[in-house]
């Protein structure tokens, strides 16, 4: 079983293991999202969405995201087969050579799901056009942002060790 | 004017299409201060203050987008409509990010993507199935208490 689930697959990239956690954090993080982060809002306004940044996404970063070795040992902890460990539920390739997957994908389709389940039947295939433009206008946004911020990395910057 | 085009039900829509412009230049703007927060705070964070940092940068960067995107409705969301979430600018900058600073390829993050996009859609399954099981009962209670 441990042999299985530890087993690379190459043309994924990924080892079966990899891809039950990952689904897991996913739906986990998702979950807790949509029923506890209105909820919050509802009880305590803005102060209680704030709170939700930290209670929610900030515990299921450390779920979902945490990798090995960062701020005690800032190189990472190496694997005897190569590669760094992976703690964190989601998965993410080795370090430069896949990009970085967010638990934000899930927890924004999720949502977008939610929303999509609890329409009326017939008017679901209009909200769905609706709300596809806008959501482009996101995914555009947060391209500019995050290919501006990779920009740093070709001033030679180095912050322990990458 | 009204002949000549100018009249006001055109100048309505206009104004109405310039704002619909308007509200998603506002979504690609949060969009792109979010993903630049989280991708340019997150992992020096991280490195150096190991998991307590990951925690406070969530605390701290996802809060105030979260207040600007949402709460100060940056982001379009019309009422009634699909929910946008700013975790689409999040999930697509991390991804720009890594493409632009480690040159990484696009196709090996796909895989994962999927799996994150199965697990995030069957939670929103999962949540909106009980979330109508939960006002079935509650009509039911509602009901009984009635007669």
């Amino acid at each position: 079983m441990t042999g299985f689930f530890s087993h690379y697959i190459a043309w994924l990239g990924m080892t079966p293991g990899a891809i039950v956690t990952t689904v897991f954090g996913a739906f986990c993080v998702t979950f807790v999202a949509i029923r506890c982060w209105g909820k919050l809002v509802d009880d305590f306004g803005p102060a209680g969405g704030m709170m939700a940044a930290g209670f929610i996404i900030g515990t299921f970063w450390v779920l979902n995201h945490k990798l090995p070795g960062f701020g005690i040992h800032p190189e990472g902890l190496p694997h005897p087969d190569g590669g760094l460990k992976q703690f964190g539920l989601i998965y993410q390739g080795f370090r430069g050579a896949a990009p970085w997957v967010d638990m934000g994908t899930a927890i924004a389709f999720g949502l977008w799901v939610y929303g999509i389940a609890l329409a009326a039947r017939r008017n679901r295939a209009s909200l769905i056009v609706e709300s596809l433009p806008r959501i482009g206008a996101a995914i555009l946004g947060g391209i500019i942002g995050g290919a501006l911020t990779g920009l740093v990395g070709w001033s030679g910057a180095n912050l322990f060790g990458y | 004017m009204a002949c000549f085009g100018f009249g006001s039900s055109r100048d309505q829509s206009t104004r109405a299409k310039a704002a619909l412009a308007v509200a998603k230049f506002a979504t690609i703007i949060g969009g792109a201060i979010c993903g630049s927060l989280c991708f340019g705070i997150w992992p020096e964070m991280w490195k150096s203050y190991g998991i307590l940092g990951g925690w406070v940068t969530a605390a701290l960067v996802i809060s105030i987008c979260w207040y600007m995107n949402h709460w100060n409705g940056l982001f379009a969301n019309p009422p009634g409509k699909l929910w946008v979430d700013q975790g689409w600018a999040v999930a697509s900058a991390g991804v720009a990010w890594s493409m632009v600073r480690f040159h990484a390829q696009l196709l090996a993050a796909l895989p994962v993507i999927v799996c994150c996009l199965i697990g995030g859609a069957a939670a929103g399954f999962a949540a909106a199935r009980i979330a109508q099981a939960e006002a079935q009962a509650k009509s039911a209670s509602y009901e009984q208490e009635a007669r």
